[in-house]
């Protein structure tokens, strides 16, 4: 049901029953995904293929997932990581990212969020983003702070302007409300009502009222999604 | 023991140090006496000779000139002129001492047996230490000059008896003063551990019995205790942590369990079987969220300060506006702000920003379409205060301590959503920052206030 790049991917997992779950949703999703059940393992595989991006349990027998990324990163690979763990508070995440990881994602976990996050870190959707950014008609030019659409202009408050921004940049990709909460208000707890909703519902009446082809989409029990084809 | 032990060496050290530094001083002074006063004679003799010396010590040896020249602490002179042969020619010993070598000087000290002859002086044999210098004179002569060590002696005796004193003195004075504060820390001590022994078998509100004595063992005796009401509220967070999730999750648990079973009991029918996994997975992320917030406060609760950073209050404050004023237009509540620019704590900004993010969370929730809610940063000198109020239902005086408690759900809210951690949450934030959680009327409405006293470093 989405529509991102496919991948190659690696899950350095010791739970069978975990490894085999993602394993089973990857696939269905699209990408192809490898498994490796130690420390160890995982490392010298990570460092042997050219995978897009690595699942890390923090836990593992043999080399815990922080060292293995420590180790990695030292050999100058820089796999997109994203760490996932029983270890859940906001220290334990800022440790994993300055280990070297790109983004930490606590159990339990919902496999829409961990298949967004992965695509968000993925190494072939890491493009360089330029001043401007274009899907369909919709255009924004981040220096200037101006969105057209069909070279009508747009007015957005600050925030409104940072939430496309980030939408934008993940074209194609599906963006999730805690990533949202994350990476455009810093704020890495839930909020018990649906505020994201609300702005994105207002943010979407903005860009895509005037239009015949929308751009926001919902993606239901998942997040959001920018793109230009309809799902 | 080992102490008064110590004392009494150093009591030793020290009268010895008197006692030999003193004993020596007199030891010089007799010598040099003597010393001047054989050199004077010498010289006498040489101008007078044996005659003129003869006289001389003859005189001098009579009891009025010893008296005067009782030379202070050691007694009078004594002389003895002899010739060649050593028979004696004049002074006050009898005989020339045996045991003197022969050398043109000597220096002597002898013990010696004498009758004293000279009048006015005890008429009885004693013995006495004589301190002397003996000279060959030109032509044979022999003279002896020489000073009695008795006084010396005395004075000797008396320092050593002093000394021993002063030993016996430390010793008793030290042995019962070490017994009694000894007693006085071993009592004490029992009391810690009798405490303890208490606290270990279970009982945590046990405390050290303070006697208010501003010694060392009072401050201690104040720290242990305070140390114990901290372990005393982690274990009681901890209990409580156990005692919500065995009843606040069973619930969920069981429905969960409950959905399961009947979809494996229902006919083959796919989509009731799918409707049920998904209720399966509402029901499991709702545990989640709800675990997930009891943990968050027990970690806030339990968490060490060292992450403490100095945070923009002003900006924390904007960013919850900004997430939240949409919500409030949404559902037609009018979100005002009053935000004082520059305003820093020190704290954890993501524990702060959660703890305005709940406030307003609720109060968007409770006040009704057409009223207000309100967001104040107000800094003050000796305090900053966070305030956010709405204009609903507000909470009663006497619910409002059950308000704070976790999992309460106040009866006018059970129709909303939520976890009912929301306010829990934000009082373990407040606590955390060792600030003050209040609850007030809005008139209408409810207003919370969290106050951080300013740290003065």
């Amino acid at each position: 049901m989405t529509y991102a790049v496919a991948m190659q991917l690696l899950i350095i997992e010791d739970d069978a029953d975990t490894a085999a779950y993602l394993i089973k949703g990857l696939q269905e999703s699209g990408h192809k995904a490898e498994h490796a059940a130690t420390g160890p393992d995982g490392l010298q595989r990570a460092q042997a293929c050219g995978y897009d991006a690595l699942i890390v349990d923090r836990m593992l027998p043999g080399l815990d997932g922080l060292s293995l990324v420590q180790k990695l990163r030292a050999a100058g690979n820089q796999t997109p990581v994203l760490f996932l763990t029983a270890l859940a508070d906001v220290d334990d995440r800022v440790i994993g990212l300055q280990s070297g990881g790109d983004d930490y994602l606590a159990k339990p976990f919902a496999f829409a969020e961990l298949l967004a996050r992965v695509q968000a870190i993925g190494r072939r959707h890491a493009t360089a983003a330029g001043m401007v950014l274009r899907v369909a008609d919709l255009e924004m030019d981040r220096l200037k702070r101006i969105i057209t659409r069909a070279d009508i202009p747009i007015a957005l408050q600050a925030r409104e302007f940072r939430l496309l921004e980030f939408l934008m940049l993940h074209t194609g990709q599906v963006v999730t409300r805690s990533m949202l909460l994350e990476q455009v208000w810093g704020y890495h707890f839930d909020p018990q009502t649906n505020v994201i909703d609300v702005h994105m519902s207002r943010l979407r009446t903005k860009i895509d009222k005037q239009s015949a082809h929308p751009l926001i989409h919902t993606i239901r029990g998942a997040g959001y999604c920018l793109r230009e084809s309809p799902p | 023991m080992r102490y008064a032990g110590f004392v009494c060496l150093l009591t030793v050290v020290c009268f010895a140090v008197i006692y030999w530094v003193t004993i020596s001083q007199l030891h010089t002074q007799i010598d040099a006496g003597l010393r001047a006063e054989t050199s004077a004679l010498t010289r006498l003799y040489g101008l007078r000779g044996i005659e003129g010396l003869q006289q001389t010590i003859s005189a001098l040896s009579t009891t009025k000139s010893l008296a005067a020249s009782d030379s202070g602490d050691a007694g009078p002179r004594q002389y003895l002129l002899t010739d060649a042969q050593f028979k004696p020619l004049a002074g006050t010993l009898s005989g020339w001492p045996s045991g003197i070598s022969d050398n043109a000087m000597t220096w002597v000290t002898l013990r010696i047996k004498e009758q004293n002859n000279q009048p006015g002086l005890d008429p009885e044999h004693r013995h006495f230490e004589l301190r002397a210098v003996a000279v060959n004179l030109p032509s044979g002569y022999h003279l002896l000059v020489g000073q009695s060590l008795d006084e010396l002696i005395e004075l000797r005796d008396a320092i050593l008896a002093m000394t021993i004193a002063a030993v016996l003195l430390v010793l008793v004075v030290g042995s019962v003063g070490g017994a009694w504060v000894g007693s006085s820390v071993v009592r004490r001590l029992r009391a810690v551990t009798r405490t303890a022994d208490i606290i270990m078998a279970g009982d945590l509100t046990q405390r050290i019995p303070e006697e208010h004595r501003r010694d060392e063992f009072g401050a201690l005796a104040s720290k242990l205790n305070a140390m114990l009401a901290r372990i005393e509220i982690l274990m009681k967070s901890t209990r409580e942590v156990t005692e919500n999730v065995a009843h606040d999750l069973r619930s969920p648990l069981t429905r969960l369990r409950g959905r399961a079973e009947m979809a494996l009991l229902k006919g083959g029918d796919m989509v009731q079987q799918k409707d049920a996994l998904q209720k399966v997975i509402e029901e499991t992320d709702g545990i989640v969220a709800t675990l997930n917030a009891i943990l968050s406060i027990a970690q806030i609760e339990s968490g060490a300060r060292r992450e403490w950073t100095e945070v923009d209050m002003t900006a924390v404050c904007h960013d919850a506006a900004e997430l939240y004023e949409v919500l409030a237009d949404e559902k037609g509540v009018d979100f005002v702000t009053n935000i004082t620019d520059g305003v820093i704590i020190k704290g954890n900004h993501q524990l702060l920003a959660q703890a305005i993010g709940n406030l307003l969370d609720n109060a968007i929730k409770y006040t009704g379409r057409g009223g207000t809610v309100n967001l104040m940063l107000v800094k003050r000198d000796s305090d900053t205060i966070v305030s956010v109020s709405d204009s609903g239902p507000g909470i009663p005086v006497e619910l409002r301590d059950k308000a704070l408690q976790r999992f309460v759900r106040l009866d006018a809210s059970r129709s909303q959503p939520g976890s009912g951690l929301g306010l829990a949450l934000v009082k373990a934030v407040v606590e955390q920052h060792t600030a003050v959680l209040h609850l007030d009327d809005n008139q209408p409405g409810l207003r919370v206030s969290m106050r951080f006293v300013h740290i003065h470093s």
